[in-house]
């Protein structure tokens, strides 16, 4: 999972900006603080200096840590959600793209559709949820390492549903039961 | 002896203000002007060519990661002490420069007399592994091996369990079992909250 939004942007500028400056600024403190003749009373406000800049910089990492581990969007929010209570290995990459409004449901109501059949069905022991956008369309690829086509039949009822969805978006759906199965839905972006 | 004051030291860190606070602060404890490099491709020129006694190495480089850089040098001059700093130090951070063959892990944050009374500790026992962070590291952790910390601290950087078993020289069942085993001992369900449980 490594979307390139812009508060992942907004954590590597402050890693590299601010809280290397930060750093600096201790390193020249443990500097001044080292010189034999600084005198007692302005070698305690030194102390205190670099405990706070240590401090500064402990809160900046810890900003960086929540804004790496924010989901890009409401859709990776959706897929985190509804797979952080399967048993199976979860490997979710999601592209750092602007899912058309239009789109947001036929993706997540076949994507739920999809990782249920996996997960109730495929006795699989990993799960890959990927959402990928090219020049005219999006598309959404579920596979997994389970036994092949079981989860995803024709005929199945969950997968008429599907083609119908596909297709009230001029969309396609295919899947294929070979090691694995591999579900992929193409959605042409709204012009 | 073997001290800071005696050891050749190559300092490699792509931000150009904390290169010049590390260095001024060697030569004030009486090292020798260190040999700098800025990135990833600089360090790995200069290493091809010179061998030095102590490598400080920044964790995170505008080319590379600290952590790859590691592993590379160990492999070209294993007897070379490697410390890495950084900024962040996560326990599945510290736990792969450990694997990766460094002798330290120190958060940027450490006063620098801390850090350079370590890397000459680290001179005289060169086997030690210190690290010195203000990050909690969770202590159902403890419970793992040695195999299931550095597999969790694998999975931590997005590998894939094909890519671990690869790396491990295992098998992807030994990789799964490990797995299972780590999930277990943390009470988690699935990698995702593994991950999170670990700080990654």
């Amino acid at each position: 999972m490594t979307p390139e939004g812009s508060h992942i942007q907004l954590a590597r500028s402050l890693h590299d900006g601010v809280a290397q400056e930060l750093v600096a600024l201790a390193y020249k403190v443990d500097a001044i603080l080292a010189l034999p003749q600084v005198e007692p009373e302005i070698r305690h406000q030194l102390r205190s200096l670099r405990e706070d800049l240590s401090h500064l910089t402990a809160q900046i990492r810890d900003e960086i840590y929540e804004l790496r581990d924010e989901p890009a969007n409401d859709v990776e929010r959706f897929f985190l959600d509804l797979t952080s209570g399967l048993s199976e290995e979860i490997v979710l990459t999601i592209a750092d793209i602007d899912i058309p409004k239009e789109l947001i449901n036929a993706v997540q109501v076949i994507g739920r559709e999809l990782i249920n059949n996996a997960a109730a069905h495929a006795r699989a022991s990993r799960i890959e949820i990927t959402i990928a956008s090219e020049a005219e369309s999006l598309t959404l690829t579920v596979f997994d390492d389970g036994r092949g086509g079981a989860g995803v039949k024709d005929g199945h009822f969950g997968i008429r549903g599907i083609i119908e969805v596909a297709k009230a978006h001029n969309g396609t759906f295919s899947y294929s039961g070979h090691e694995g199965t591999t579900a992929c839905l193409t959605l042409p972006l709204p012009q | 002896m073997l001290n800071i004051a005696t050891s050749t030291i190559i300092l490699i860190d792509d931000h150009d203000v904390v290169r010049r606070g590390l260095q001024s602060a060697l030569v004030a404890r009486g090292a020798q002007e260190p040999t700098q490099a800025r990135s990833y491709s600089h360090a790995m020129r200069i290493l091809r060519k010179e061998r030095f006694d102590i490598a400080i190495i920044d964790r995170s480089l505008g080319d590379g990661d600290g952590i790859d850089l590691t592993s590379a040098l160990k492999g070209i001059a294993p007897t070379t002490i490697v410390a890495l700093l950084s900024v962040e130090s996560r326990w599945s951070l510290v736990e792969r420069a450990r694997s990766a063959g460094a002798s330290a892990f120190y958060s940027k944050s450490a006063p620098l007399p801390d850090v350079l009374d370590s890397i000459d500790k680290l001179l005289q026992h060169p086997q030690q592994f210190i690290v010195i962070s203000d990050e909690e590291r969770p202590k159902e952790i403890d419970n793992l091996t040695g195999a299931e910390k550095e597999i969790l601290s694998l999975i931590s950087t997005g590998a894939t369990t094909e890519e671990i078993a690869l790396f491990r020289h295992n098998s992807v069942a030994t990789i799964k079992s490990h797995l299972t085993s780590i999930y277990r001992k943390l009470g988690v369900r699935n990698r995702v909250e593994a991950i999170a449980k670990a700080g990654g």
